[in-house]
């Protein structure tokens, strides 16, 4: 008998729990869908915010006044703002008073990708009377749209001003689909190695809102407040039972976002070094491979037995010369230079290897000599590689 | 030697740590056997490039045999000692617990060794596949670890102006000339068996310091009194961690081994405040010194176990008005600063200049935000940011009201410890640059993640049981 109760109570939690997890999913969707249209706003062009790109007038407590006319009497007006996305923001309407009759009305506007190029399409009677267009279906329409303009043809001379009291551009609420899609972003795109890898994993690809950690962690909040809500619970302890279910699932999800993560990463790792013969080959990018095949060549020219090496370059603290000192191993190298050092700190038999090309440094043929403003540094080239740099003997001769 | 050098140079050190540890440490409780497997391969190995360090700045040729020969006497001791002392085999307190499981927990407990051992596989494969990849790796610790294997010798490394001025042609220097050495003989010790250097080869310890961190929490829970699919799923938390898993991954820094290393302390540690083990206060004293040898930072974080003892002996409530007098006294040297006020042996407006002590800047609080964005909403640490404020506001709540033992009281002072060091770090000090960069702040709470995991998991245990007493000896 008490086993039963025990078990139909154990059963009622465990419904409960699943019932607050499934609402709380619900509300932590419908929460993203009313959030992603609040983070949509109109994007309202007034007053100030425009100005003429052709014609004249004035900003007034109304709008601003088209009073004259420019190139072929048209007058146009556009205003530029951070950058909204087109397949969001689709519709165009604008408030204009005084038009009268025009030839041609238009709507302009510039992308990030191209902002030197201002597209347009024309408006048709219908489309000027109702004062909005739909305007997301224009091949040019897409990416980032940075600038907004109305432009119009006009007879002149007017007989009352022509008043744009606002030009808008609207984000079209989004879909539930949209929401989800948009959600599931952040869940099923990943990044591969890179030299941040070591120090951050942000787990938050382009265009995913919100980010995964955030979306378990509300959507734990969410779905624990629900359960209190349907279910007291007996005990602290049922409580940090139903809590810890909660958060090991949530914390599940993340894990096998991180897992799939991890598996696309060593797939790139398998395609890019598995099989190779010698550790010595598996170079990180085409930049340290062409580094490793230099060291190779520089090593010809250089002593069986450790040398020291001076390596300069612009950026001591870059990848190149780094790299160049790992790949040149076991010689005593230092790469912290971007200036020849005085004669007095080289000695005969020191190499000096130049990375890139530094203005300021100079081989004069004449001296012999590396020269660099009031520095001089007998010493004899030795090898030179395009595109990577030059190595020198400090004292010359052999 | 080759592969079987790699193999020997790896295992004899893992088996001379825990055949030491199983001599002083005889005692059978649950989790025993990981315990000593994990904290033997990490204090073998540190061992082994003690050793490394000691013979080769006696100029001993890094390539002999002598290493290995020392070590494998090391192992032989125990070895016979222990023998001699044989006793009948028992069932293992291990082994009866996963028999004495129901058939959902053995299922969870299968299916979790199996995800763990997808997780270590893939992550095996990064590391046997992926050449030494990130900055600090090939520019400092696998740099010096490749010079030494490369020319055999322990070849000193100095500063550039030493190396400007050095007439014995044989100073080598790196921008991080005055790290530590432990790390870079770690990883040239297993290269010296192989015969040349080889990036996998140095890699390896990185491997198999995961594997020894993840039976290290998994014993010490098991000893702690957690069931095994709970201290399994407390080892399953820790290994998941994405920087944690990273750091495994991308093989060659210092931090995966700090953090197994004060993870290893703080657990032994608050395991000898519980029940006075002495063998578990000698494994906390071992894993600190050990921290003391990776990165400089491993000193600072040793001295957070002196505001621990402090706090177990001190009564629950005493301790939480010392924790909001010190928290008041900050807050207004904060606001002193900020405000302008002379603070006696005190600098200028920005600065703290103490004598004898680094100089703390005051920074603004503008980077609290990239911090909050590493802790809350990054993948960082999965959801752990969450938890651990809803960990220390339950636990801060407890100490208040004074119910409180001592190593609660202890484990709290450390984190809250921690945590004001990393905030003095962070925002006291130039280093609130790097929470712009980005470049060290998860890496510095690397350090803490396997300590607080194993915090969690006492405060899990806690509420659902009061804590019971390891077996008697």
């Amino acid at each position: 008998m008490i086993a039963t109760r025990a078990l139909s109570t154990r059963a009622t939690t465990v419904a409960v729990l699943l019932c607050s997890a499934f609402i709380g999913t619900l509300l932590l969707i419908a929460g993203l869908w009313l959030n992603e249209a609040r983070l949509n706003p109109p994007m309202v062009l007034t007053g100030s915010a425009l100005h003429f790109s052709q014609g004249a007038g004035e900003t007034t407590s109304q709008g601003v006044e088209i009073r004259n006319v420019g190139l072929e009497d048209t007058a146009i007006l556009v205003g530029t703002f951070a950058g909204v996305p087109a397949d969001r923001y689709r519709t165009v309407t604008w408030s204009l008073a005084g038009l009268g009759e025009t030839r041609d009305l238009r709507i302009l506007w510039q992308t990030h990708h191209d902002r030197q190029t201002a597209h347009s399409r024309k408006l048709s009677q219908r489309e000027i009377a109702a004062g909005r267009i739909e305007i997301g279906a224009e091949p040019d329409w897409k990416g980032q749209i940075v600038g907004l303009g109305i432009g119009f043809v006009l007879q002149m001379p007017l007989t009352e001003p022509v008043l744009l009291s606002e030009l808008s551009l609207l984000a079209e609420p989004p879909s539930l689909a949209q929401t989800l899609a948009t959600l599931m972003r952040g869940w099923t795109r990943f990044d591969s190695w890179s030299d941040s890898s070591i120090n951050r994993y942000t787990a938050r690809p382009e265009g995913a809102r919100p980010p995964p950690v955030v979306t378990v962690a509300l959507w734990i909040a969410l779905s624990t407040l629900v359960y209190l809500m349907l279910q007291r619970p007996t005990s602290i302890r049922t409580l940090m039972n139903t809590l810890a279910i909660l958060i090991l699932i949530g914390w599940l999800a993340l894990d096998m976002r991180w897992q799939a993560d991890l598996r696309e990463r060593l797939a790139k790792t398998q395609r890019q070094y598995a099989g190779l013969a010698s550790t010595e080959v598996r170079t990180s990018s085409r930049a340290d491979a062409a580094l490793l095949r230099a060291a190779r060549e520089l090593r010809e020219h250089l002593p069986e037995q450790p040398a020291r090496i001076f390596i300069l370059s612009d950026d001591p603290g870059s990848f190149m010369p780094a790299r160049m000192r790992y790949h040149l191993v076991p010689h005593r190298a230092f790469n912290g230079l971007s200036h020849l050092p005085p004669a007095t700190q080289v000695r005969s038999g020191d190499f000096i290897l130049i990375l890139g090309a530094p203005k300021w440094v100079r081989y004069e043929w004449a001296r012999r000599a590396l020269v660099e403003q009031g520095t001089l540094v007998p010493a004899e080239p030795l090898h030179r590689i395009l595109g990577i740099g030059s190595l020198y003997r400090v004292g010359g001769g052999t | 030697m080759g592969w079987w050098g790699v193999a020997l140079a790896l295992a004899l050190p893992w088996l001379a740590g825990t055949l030491w540890l199983r001599l002083l440490w005889s005692d059978p409780a649950p989790g025993r056997w990981p315990i000593l497997i994990a904290y033997g391969y990490v204090l073998g190995v540190l061992g082994a490039a003690w050793l490394l360090g000691i013979l080769g700045r006696l100029g001993l040729d890094l390539y002999s045999h002598a290493p290995l020969l020392l070590i494998a006497i090391l192992t032989a001791i125990p070895a016979r000692l222990l023998q001699r002392r044989h006793r009948p085999a028992h069932h293992s307190l291990d082994h009866r617990a996963a028999e004495q499981a129901g058939l959902w927990e053995r299922a969870a407990l299968i299916l979790l060794l199996a995800w763990l051992g997808v997780r270590l596989a893939g992550l095996a494969l990064e590391v046997w596949w992926h050449p030494l990849f990130p900055w600090d790796a090939w520019t400092t610790w696998g740099l010096r670890a490749r010079v030494w294997s490369e020319l055999g010798q322990l070849i000193p490394f100095s500063s550039p102006q030493d190396w400007l001025a050095d007439t014995t042609e044989t100073l080598q220097t790196i921008p991080a000339w005055s790290y530590p050495l432990t790390i870079s003989l770690v990883a040239a010790w297993p290269t010296l068996a192989f015969g040349q250097w080889n990036e996998t080869v140095a890699n390896l310890p990185w491997l198999l310091c995961a594997l020894a961190l993840a039976l290290g929490l998994y014993g010490q829970s098991r000893r702690w009194g957690a069931s095994p699919l709970t201290a399994l799923v407390f080892v399953w938390l820790l290994m998941s961690l994405p920087m944690l898993g990273t750091h495994v991954a991308l093989a060659g820094y210092a931090d995966l081994w700090l953090a197994t290393l004060l993870g290893f302390a703080f657990m032994s540690f608050l395991h000898w405040v519980r029940a006075a083990d002495e063998g578990q206060g000698l494994l906390a004293l071992l894993a600190m010194m050990g921290c003391l040898s990776i990165k400089e930072e491993g000193a600072i974080w040793v001295v957070l176990f002196v505001p621990a003892m402090l706090a177990c002996r001190l009564p629950g409530r005493l301790l939480g008005q010392l924790a909001a007098a010190l928290g008041l006294l900050g807050i207004m040297l904060w606001i002193a600063i900020s405000l302008g006020i002379e603070i006696p042996l005190s600098g200028s407006l920005e600065r703290i200049a103490l004598t004898h002590l680094p100089n703390f800047r005051i920074a603004d609080l503008s980077n609290w935000r990239p911090i909050a964005h590493d802790l809350f909403l990054y993948g960082n640490w999965h959801i752990l940011g969450y938890l651990l404020v809803l960990a220390l506001g339950w636990s801060l709540v407890t100490a208040v009201r004074g119910h409180t033992a001592p190593w609660q009281r202890a484990a709290l002072a450390w984190v809250l410890s921690a945590v004001l060091s990393l905030y003095v770090l962070f925002f006291w000090t130039d280093a609130y640059r790097w929470t712009f960069q980005g470049h060290s702040t998860n890496r510095l709470m690397l350090h803490f993640a396997p300590a607080l995991i194993f915090w969690l998991m006492t405060l899990w245990l806690a509420t659902r049981q009061p804590p019971r007493d390891p077996p008697s000896r």
